[in-house]
């Protein structure tokens, strides 16, 4: 059923990244994953894992699970049976704060209240390191420094946060999940409702993390977006990975027609296939 | 002692032998205060002993009632401080005000070095002033016959027993004559109005024993309790012949309970007795003290007016 | 508004020594200023001698000495005035302002909603109608005495409150609507019995209204050493909340991926701030707007974050609590204004001021 398909030397660059972080360690492995709400399953056995320095892509038309996973991975949903483990330890067995050391999620539609400031708001992403009755280390500084200038947001540090742009604002929020310093990066759409040029900002940050050894994973609609930003990709449907690969391996015509019940048609070029529905 | 003695009327028989009486009382008080057996306790409401040690000369009323009763006793001149709706007799209205017994002027009343203070059971003030080292006696009369029994605890506290024995004979004397007066005549039916809410009286309660002592028969069950919210559709049902608005004070008149819905066929308001009470008179009616002779004879004048 | 500064310590770190520094010392002097004022006049140095002689007494009798060498009877009369009534109050006034005012910041916090109060869960309902109880029966329980009314207050509202949280769990978790729901029901339920209790025990109608409306005026050292252990205690937890209250504010979802226990922080806010309600109902009656309004000025006067709102509040909450009081007490004295109608007084025209400003700003 689950469609795996080798890496091909065929591909472009995600082709070759993926390879090279093949020998790198899984920091993000599920088996035979069954999750839903109630009596409503959602997740029907999935596998994946994600490696150290990779950025994997998860997409998949709406109602396919890919909050869900998102759910089960963040330990807000518990899973009905199968396995997750984070950078090597068990999901189950790590709690809240030790689960929040190891994987940092940037939400879907994060909020930011009123009234914070930008700095304040990054140094949020501290929270499973400091202390009760102690304030922020100096080595949490340090992170939150490095997460801000990393996603470019240093100069706002005392920026009002209700004063930014919606770019500004998925820049601050990635920041504050950076500054968790995590193994595992999850980005929920990250790049919905921002113009091009913050779309290529934000993934070209989550690029970057992968490259010093975060392993991302990337959940998003826009099939062309991921097909530049992912090293290899899994497509969900109605709960089941139906196929996973390289970038050209899953962006296939014929998967995705079956996939999202509607004509497309996929244009290859040297920086990755391009998808476009018929209308 | 305050009586006035001019030679003519000292010669007077009836002002002799009255003379005579005073003399006497006054010899009886000064030997009951020498002699009292202080200190004195006296287990007031809350259950608990109050404690003189010597006769108190500086007391403070935060009850209506109680400085009616302190007046009566003899001991005016004694009280120092007062809450804010005692008012009578009228000399009290010259002693500091201390607010009202829910919150009163604590500072107020300590600078005025009080040696008893007197409150009712329900405003926590007992609570409040007992750590402060002022004896507190704490209570108030619910029932008529208590009011003879908070009159005996009042003067046994100011070493009074002589004026105290005198006060009950004369208000015995006052409730058995207009008692004697009303027997046997037909006993018109009451209902009286505390509050526009309605908020009545029951039979039990002080006024409501005064009701049946001055011929009246109260239209109120007594297991409603003493002051009972009663439904308005019961009172039209109940047709009382005479209804008394102790609320007349505070804006209820006669016309405004003949428009209310359905109470312009009572009888009381066909036949004009719906009795308006005055401020004054609304006073007397609701404290339990020693001017319940005079509410007895008002009620009395309103339910048998042809007597008077 | 530049409350931000770069340090070594990191970027927008706001201070908060020195705002708590100056709020402390205008608390201070407000607590000054009403142990100065009062219906009998008393002159700065009496006030001062009296105070350290009940200093000195109390540390004298906490040691088992003898009292010092007795006072005069004039003196003795402003020693209580001043140690034994003026003291207290203003101590007591400003400890329930202080838990109110916590109270207020943490129900925002953890609701997220400016406009929760510490009574939105029904703590003063619950301890109207078991104050009200208690003074029908008689206002005395055997052994609490005094303390009955008080007690019997403290009882009921945290009870109602642990019952709203029952009814709104669903299992280990706890909705923020169905718990503000269930904590309306059951608060317009218990204040229909009290309407009910109210109705029906005339006698003691005057005595559980003026409870119900919040008064100061029967304050002593017994009340304040009751009141204190749980205000601290709650403080303590709220202040030990605080910066999980920030995460919070970003949403549940991310506060639970940033590693709080949400649940956990929710269910110790709720106790620690029905704790804070409880101690200051069951001593001063119901005193609205001190809980909902000096949080949310104190978030429009210093920003937002708990590490910093939570104390500020408190202080705030004192001193706001302690200026009432003297208004209420002296205004038309020897006659006293229910606290809480000063309250509501004062502070609805000041929040709408600093509305107005932080709008225009």
């Amino acid at each position: 059923m689950t469609d795996v398909v080798a890496p091909s030397v065929a591909a472009g660059r995600g082709a070759t990244d993926a390879l090279m972080a093949s020998a790198a360690p899984d920091v993000l492995r599920l088996e035979g994953v069954h999750a839903g709400y109630g009596a409503r399953p959602v997740l029907h056995g999935v596998d994946l894992e994600v490696r150290a320095g990779e950025v994997l892509g998860i997409i998949g038309p709406n109602g396919a699970g890919k909050s869900t996973l998102v759910h089960v991975i963040s330990k807000v949903l518990a899973v009905q049976s199968g396995s997750v483990w984070v950078d090597g330890a068990p999901l189950a067995s790590l709690g809240r704060r030790a689960l929040a050391r190891r994987l940092a999620v940037m939400p879907q539609a994060a909020t930011l209240p009123d009234g914070f400031l930008v700095g304040e708001v990054v140094r949020m992403g501290r929270t499973p390191f400091v202390r009760a009755w102690r304030g922020p280390s100096a080595e949490d500084e340090a992170e939150v420094e490095r997460a801000m200038r990393q996603t470019g947001v240093w100069g706002l540090a005392e920026r009002p946060v209700e004063h930014l742009s919606g770019g500004e604002r998925q820049r601050v929020v990635l920041a504050r999940a950076l500054a968790q310093r995590p193994r595992v990066l999850v980005l929920d759409e990250p790049t919905s409702h921002l113009d091009l040029r913050y779309q290529a900002e934000l993934l070209r940050a989550a690029r970057q993390a992968a490259a010093d050894g975060v392993g991302v994973l990337l959940v998003i609609h826009d099939l062309n977006l991921a097909a530049r930003a992912c090293d290899r990709m899994l497509l969900l449907t109605d709960g089941r990975v139906v196929a996973a690969g390289t970038v050209r391996q899953v962006l296939v015509r014929s998967r995705l027609e079956r996939a999202y019940r509607t004509e497309v048609d996929v244009f290859d070029s040297p920086r990755g296939p391009t998808v476009v529905p018929r209308v | 002692m305050r009586s006035i003695q001019t030679p003519d009327r000292f010669s007077h028989p009836r002002v002799a032998r009255a003379s005579m009486l005073v003399a006497l009382v006054a010899t009886l008080t000064w030997l009951g205060v020498a002699f009292a057996a202080w200190p004195v306790t006296v287990v007031d409401d809350l259950g608990r002993e109050v404690r003189l040690e010597a006769a108190p000369q500086r007391v403070v009323s935060l009850v209506p009632s109680h400085t009616e009763t302190v007046c009566a006793l003899g001991a005016c001149e004694r009280l120092v401080g007062r809450d804010a709706f005692s008012n009578y007799p009228l000399v009290v209205l010259d002693l500091p005000e201390l607010g009202s017994a829910f919150a009163p002027d604590l500072e107020a009343l300590v600078a005025l070095r009080p040696d008893l203070v007197l409150v009712d059971e329900y405003s926590g003030a007992a609570d409040a002033l007992a750590p402060l080292g002022i004896p507190v006696y704490a209570g108030t009369p619910q029932r008529l016959e208590e009011v003879f029994e908070v009159i005996d605890r009042l003067a046994l506290l100011l070493g009074t027993p002589d004026e105290a024995a005198l006060l009950r004979g004369r208000l015995r004397g006052e409730l058995d004559g207009v008692a004697a007066l009303v027997a046997g005549r037909e006993r018109p039916t009451v209902f009286y109005e505390v509050d526009p809410s309605p908020y009545s009286v029951g039979p039990d309660g002080f006024i409501g024993t005064l009701i049946a002592l001055a011929g009246g028969a109260n239209i109120v069950p007594a297991e409603l309790g003493d002051f009972p919210l009663v439904d308005p559709e019961f009172v039209v049902a109940s047709d009382p012949q005479v209804i008394v608005l102790a609320d007349a004070p505070y804006g209820v008149s006669a016309e405004m309970v003949a428009e209310r819905p359905g109470w312009a066929g009572i009888a009381a308001v066909v036949d004009g007795r719906v009795i308006e009470l005055t401020q004054d008179q609304s006073d007397v009616m609701s404290r339990a003290g020693p001017r319940i002779g005079e509410a007895l004879h008002l009620l009395a004048r309103i339910l048998h007016p042809e007597m008077f | 508004m530049s409350v931000a500064r770069v340090s070594s310590a990191g970027v927008a770190v706001r201070r908060l020594t020195r705002p708590l520094a100056l709020s402390t010392l205008a608390l201070g002097l407000v607590v000054v200023l009403a142990a100065g004022i009062g219906s009998v006049r008393i002159g700065p140095a009496d006030v001062t001698a009296a105070t350290v002689r009940g200093i000195e007494g109390s540390v004298r009798a906490a040691f088992g000495l003898a009292p010092s060498v007795p006072v005069d009877a004039g003196q003795r009369v402003i020693d209580t005035i001043v140690w034994q009534i003026r003291l207290p109050r203003v101590v007591l006034a400003a400890l329930v302002g202080a838990a109110l005012a916590l109270a207020g910041a943490g129900f925002q916090g953890v609701f997220r909603n400016p406009l929760a109060d510490p009574y939105l869960l029904g703590a003063a309902s619950g301890a109207g109608f078991a104050a009200a109880l208690v003074m029908v029966a008689g206002g005395t329980l055997g052994v609490l005495g005094a303390f009955s009314v008080s007690a019997a207050a403290f009882v009921g509202a945290t009870l109602t409150v642990l019952a709203v949280v029952a009814l709104a769990r669903r299992g280990w978790t706890l909705p923020v609507v169905p718990l503000v729901l269930a904590g309306v029901v059951i608060g317009s339920c218990l204040a229909a019995g009290t309407s009910f209790v109210l109705l029906a025990a005339r006698e003691q109608a005057a005595g559980i209204l003026t409870w119900l409306l919040g008064s100061l005026a029967f304050a002593s050292w017994d009340r304040v050493g009751s009141l204190l252990p749980l205000v601290l205690v709650a403080a303590a937890g709220m202040l030990a909340a605080a910066r999980a209250l920030d995460v919070l504010q970003l949403g549940e979802l991310a506060a639970a991926h940033l590693g709080v226990s949400v649940e956990a922080l929710k269910l110790g806010v709720v106790l620690a701030g029905t704790l804070a309600t409880a101690a200051a109902v069951s001593v001063a009656g119901v005193i609205g707007f001190v809980g909902l309004v000096v949080p949310h000025a104190v978030r429009l006067a210093f920003g937002p974050d708990h590490r910093r709102l939570v104390p500020l509040a408190a202080v705030w909450g004192a001193g706001f609590m302690v200026l009432a009081d003297l208004v209420a007490r002296t205004v038309i004295a020897p006659a006293e204004l229910p606290v809480g109608v000063v309250t509501a007084l004062v502070g609805a025209p000041f929040f709408l001021v600093l509305l107005r400003r932080r709008s225009a700003a």
